[in-house]
This record gives C-alpha cells, structure tokens and sequence, in this order.
C-alpha cells in the first residue's frame, strides 16, 4: 500500500522512529500569539496539520527544494530565491488526488525525510536554537576582545605569541583561535556546506566535527615532521599521501541554508497565513539575509583584532631584545654588550618600524568596521524592528563609541586635505584612512562637475579607489546624505545647461595640457 | 575659494615653522597675493646640478587641493622633462597623479627629486633627452653642468 519511494528510505537505512516533540514547542504555540515575531512559522504549521492534503504537498515541495539546491552546486542567491517562489506557487492550490503524487527521484544526495509535520516542527525549532546559540556565544566573545583593544590584555598578547595553531610546539589555544572555532559553529548553521566532491553535508554538527578533526590531523602531522628530521625520500613521499588525505576540506557556498529555505517555503504560501504573520515572515527572512551579510564584517573585524595583537607581540619583542649589560660579570643571553649594543640597535629598530606601520594600517582597518557597525545601527533604529539582532548590534555599537571618543582624543588627527583639525564626524574609506565630510562632498562634486560618472573615489593618502557605498561616516549615517549630495549636483546639472556648458570649458583646457605634457 | 584661502594660511604658516630645518627649499608668498608663490631650491648632492640654486614660480589654482598648483622653473636648466624656454616641467604629480594631501614643500621635494633622477622617455627637452636615451650619460652632464654655472649660480664679481 506505501509508495515505493518508502521502499527506497527503508533501503538506505534511515531512522523512521520521530522523537517526540519537548514540552518547549507546545509552549511556544500557545505564546505565539503574543510574540508573533520569532514563532509564525508554528502558526502555518499548525493549519497544516489540520489539511492532511495540503501537509503532504507541503511536505514534497520541501524536498524538492532541498534536493533543488543540492543539485545545482554553484547555485546564487538569486538562483535559491526563484527556486523557492516556483516550489511556493505550487504549493497554492491544493490538490485532492493522492495517488497522482510523483515519485521523489533519489539521487546520491541524503535528503530529509519529513514523514509528519511534527518532526519538522521539531527541526525548526532546533535549528533557530542552536543558531541563536551560537551567534550569541561568538558575539559575546567578540565584543569581550573588542573592549580590550584600547589598551589590550597581556595575556591575549602573550597567548598569540604562544598559540600552538598559529604556531609549532606551544601551549593552548590563544583567545582568537577559540574565535575561530565559534566562527565555524556559526558558519556551519549560517550557510550550506558542502565536501571537496560536492555533497552536501547534511547537518551543523557533522561540519563543525569535520573541521575540527581537520584541525587535529594537521597539527599531528606538523609535529611528525618536526620528530623526523633525517627523513629519507619514501617518508617525504609518505608525508606527503598522508598530507593529501587531510584535503578533504569544507566549501563554504554563499547560499541560504536548509532552515532558511524551508522557512521561505512557508513564507510564499501566504493565503495560508494572516496578515500579521505574513509581515512577522518577511521580516525574519530579512533578519536572516541580514546575518549573512553581517558575517563577512565580523570576520574581518576579527581578523583586524588578530593582526593588532601579533603586532604588539613583535614590538614586544623587539624591545626586549635592545636589553642592555648591566655588569661585566652578568652572563645571561639576552644582555648585550657595549660593542653589540649599536649593531643590535639598528638591526631591531628596523623590525620595530616594520611593527609599527602594521600597526598603523589595522588601526585604520578596525576603524573603518566600527564606522559600518555604526551605521548599520542607525538603519535597524529606523525600521520599527525589535528583535535580538537589534540587541546585539545596539551593544556592539555602544562599545565602538567609546572607543571612537578615546581614538579622537588621543590621535588628535587631522583632514589631509584641508588640514583642519577633524571633529566627532569623519568619512572613513575602505582603507582606513580618515578625511573630513566638507572635503569629501568638495572632491565628490569635483567630479560629477567633469562629467565622469564614477562610483568610486580615490583616496587622497594612498589612492586606493573607494565605492561611494562603502564610505563609511563616523557617528552618524552615511548612506541617505551622500545619495542626496550626488542627486542634487545631478539635477542641478541638468537644470542650468549654461553652467554645464562652462564646466566643458575647463575640461578642454586640461585635455590641452595633457597633450602638451 | 574659502577653502583654498584657508589651506594656503596654513601651509604658510608650516613654511615659516620648518624655514630653519629644511635649507634645501625656500618657499616665499607674494606680499599681494595667496596664490602666486616663489620657490627657491638647490641643486641635489652628486648631480650636475649640485651647487645651482633653481628658482621656481607657483600658480595655484581656485580649485586647490583639489587641482594641482602649475610649477614652471623661472631658471634656465637642461633637463630632459623640463622645457628650455618656458620652464614647464613634465611631472605626473602635477597633472594626472595629483592628489590633495599634496603640498607645495612636497612638490618641490618631488621636483629636487626627479633633478636627480631625469626620466628620458617622456622628455620636453629634445636634446638632453637623445643624449640620455643614446647612453651619453658623460655629454649630458658636461651640458646640465655648464648650463647650471651660466644660469644658476651666482656670478662672480
């Protein structure tokens, strides 16, 4: 009587006893109604349960997309978002004949087998736990390394010196390799993942233990090649297969996870759900773009936080070396004497310099990060959305001012430009480097005044070129005024023809010299 | 026009600040006017041009920072990327590398700089510049040297 697609469930030896359903999503149900925000998915559940034909359809269109994605391995975002709208307008109208279900056609992939809409219930509120969880741990711990950038932790510094991942033979893991962990947690429920070969690994916790192990193999294989240092040709080529068996990395696509796509499933049947559900459905899958997006700049932010650390580190150690003897009778390595003193100050100075133009750079880097939390902030406080994701920008940004009020002060930077001291408001470029808003909105108009239509601008420090959408303004939004700036010069182009003209002017002149050059 | 006023004050007063440190380059405002200035620079070390002093004449524009300031030497010098008569010089700072952090003490420190690193290829000085390219480095500087006594040293009563 079952359809032979259970045949082939059975054949693979898949579980098909559902574990029941906790306490917490019964409870979660009947709060839905006054916290619609993070639960309108129970409320589509349960008018599925109620339609045992719409269930079944719901069910098989679930997996179509999943399957869907997994097929097209180098699917975009755009690409995930039509396939969610075609499974979604098929999944409207309701069909009443049960035995003109297709069958699903299995591939080498291992799908889900939603066998009831409980079980997926279960699944959903799994994975938002554990993904809330997760952010919320590696949050935490960023913003606690972010506080101590001012003025940063000796043990931080001396952990990065003596990290045994960054570096052979020492003792635990610094403060930005445990990071680096929680970043893979979050990762793996964030964004699909997939094998070196293209399957897709099917749940978070199988890619944070594939990692992990990773991490394991190779730190036992650099400690095998330190052991063996007369190593003849056959163990360089041993070395080297067991080497390649560690290649089985994990791919990261920059398509929407299965959470999020079954939530988007439920998203399109919207004459299932009321009109407070549909709005409390689009604005947590924006939600969900929106920490996708995010996680790009929390890597690199701490990655900044890494490089900061390491540079304190070297001039550390640097000046450690210049120690100077303070008797003849001492005997100990580091002192040096009066002939080596000299030698040893111009050779460590060098690596000093070295330092401290690193140093220099990531400070303009973690800058600019700050600046775009800032902004972000801003944003989120416009739209009437109060969630967790609010919460937790709103506490990053409250650290980030502080620290922007102690930079200003004790830089006391000025506008290479106009070499006016610069205030509380500051245009930061991709780079890093720092120019006041007049100056900025003086060398955008420049430039639509000539007639060149760019979107970028180029620093005037190091002319590296920067997209107007990633200039990012210290202390206020960056965004609406730029957009407004470059529109009005546009329309007052447009509007006084004979100003065009004499702009022209000046254009042949320069087009003259350059000949002449 | 405010801006530029304003950045033309502070560059002013930087160049009376750093008068006693940098002797190489000496730059003078116009009693009348922010925006003619008059340079004085000396001949790099190890060039043929050691020993001269080369007077400079700036014109900044309206648009400055934003626009380069036009640089012409008012002495007579032979150097391939200068111009014999008119005394323009042929320098990618001054036209399509400018950038506004640029300041009139920086382009003459570039100018002392490209007197002693002259660059053949794109020259406005025809000559100086077919002896350099045809490896007469020796005939170039007897004529940069010669030329550097004549105009740019001072004559011996």
């Amino acid at each position: 009587n079952s359809p032979p697609w259970h045949l082939h469930c059975q054949f693979l030896d898949f579980p098909f006893c559902v574990p029941l359903l906790p306490p917490q999503v019964c409870n979660a149900y009947h709060d839905s109604r006054t916290d619609q925000n993070t639960f309108w998915w129970l409320e589509a559940l349960h008018h599925a349960e109620q339609n045992k034909d719409f269930s079944t359809e719901l069910i098989r269109k679930i997996e179509e997309a999943i399957s869907g994605t997994s097929n097209n391995s180098k699917s975009s975002r755009v690409a995930s978002r039509i396939s969610i709208k075609k499974v979604a307008e098929q999944c409207n109208p309701v069909r009443t004949d049960i035995n003109n279900i297709p069958y699903l056609v299995m591939s080498n992939v291992l799908v889900y087998s939603f066998r009831s809409i409980s079980s997926l219930k279960y699944q959903i509120q799994t994975g938002l736990d554990q993904l809330e969880a997760s952010r919320k741990t590696l949050l935490d711990q960023l913003l606690e390394i972010d506080q101590t950038m001012e003025k940063p932790n000796e043990e931080n510094i001396e952990c990065v010196g003596k990290c045994r991942n960054c570096q052979p033979n020492c003792d635990g893991p610094c403060a930005l390799c445990e990071l680096d962990i929680l970043f893979q947690d979050y990762e793996a429920r964030l964004f699909v993942l997939k094998n070196e070969r293209g399957r897709i690994i099917s749940s978070a916790e199988e890619a944070v233990d594939f990692q992990k192990k990773n991490l394991a193999l190779n730190h036992f294989l650099s400690k095998l090649s330190q052991s063996s240092h007369s190593s003849t040709v056959s163990d360089i080529s041993h070395e080297e297969s067991k080497k390649r068996n560690v290649g089985q990395r994990v791919v990261v696509s920059k398509s929407a996870s299965e959470l999020e796509l079954i939530l988007g499933v439920l998203n399109y049947c919207k004459s299932r759900l009321g009109r407070d559900s549909v709005s409390a459905a689009t604005k947590h899958l924006h939600v969900f773009e929106g920490m996708r997006k995010q996680f790009g700049h929390t890597r690199s932010l701490a990655l900044a936080q890494a490089q900061y650390l390491r540079a304190h580190d070297e001039i550390k150690m640097a000046v450690s070396r210049l120690h100077p003897r303070e008797n003849e009778d001492d005997k100990s390595l580091d002192d040096l004497g009066e002939n080596e003193l000299a030698a040893a100050s111009s050779n460590f100075s060098h690596d000093k310099f070295m330092s401290l133009t690193m140093l220099s750079q990531i400070k303009g880097k973690l800058r600019y990060l700050k600046g775009l939390v800032q902004s972000k902030q801003k944003l989120q406080f416009e739209s009437p959305n109060s969630s967790l994701f609010t919460r937790e920008t709103t506490a990053m940004s409250n650290s980030t001012e502080e620290k922007g009020a102690l930079l200003s002060k004790t830089d006391d930077e000025t506008c290479p430009i106009c070499q006016e001291k610069l205030g509380k408001q500051k245009m930061v470029f991709q780079c890093g480097h720092v120019t006041c808003c007049k100056c900025l909105f003086a060398m955008t108009e420049k430039r639509l005044q000539n007639n060149k239509l760019h979107n970028w601008v180029m620093c005037p420090t190091c002319r590296q070129h920067t997209d107007f959408g990633n200039i990012v303004l210290m202390h206020g939004t960056n965004l609406p005024i730029l957009q407004c700036c470059i529109e009005l010069t546009v329309v007052k182009n447009l509007k006084h023809p004979l100003v065009f003209k004499a702009h022209m002017e000046p254009r042949l002149k320069q087009s003259q010299e350059e000949s002449c050059g | 026009m405010q801006a530029s006023r304003a950045r033309l004050f502070k560059e002013y007063k930087e160049v009376q600040r750093e008068k006693a440190v940098d002797l190489d380059i000496q730059l003078v405002c116009d009693d009348s006017n922010i925006f003619k200035w008059t340079a004085l620079i000396k001949g790099p070390s190890e060039t043929p041009y050691e020993g001269g002093v080369f007077q400079l004449a700036f014109s900044v524009p309206e648009q400055y920072p934003l626009q380069p300031p036009q640089v012409r030497f008012l002495t007579k010098i032979f150097h391939p990327n200068v111009h014999f008569k008119t005394g323009e010089i042929c320098l990618d700072i001054l036209k399509n590398a400018w950038s506004p952090a640029w300041t009139l003490q920086s382009v003459c420190r570039a100018i002392i700089a490209l007197m002693a690193h002259p660059e053949p290829d794109s020259p406005l000085n025809c000559d100086s510049g077919n002896l350099l390219r045809s490896g007469d480095v020796r005939g170039y500087q007897s004529m940069a040297r010669m030329y550097t006594r004549l105009a740019a040293m001072p004559k011996k009563g």
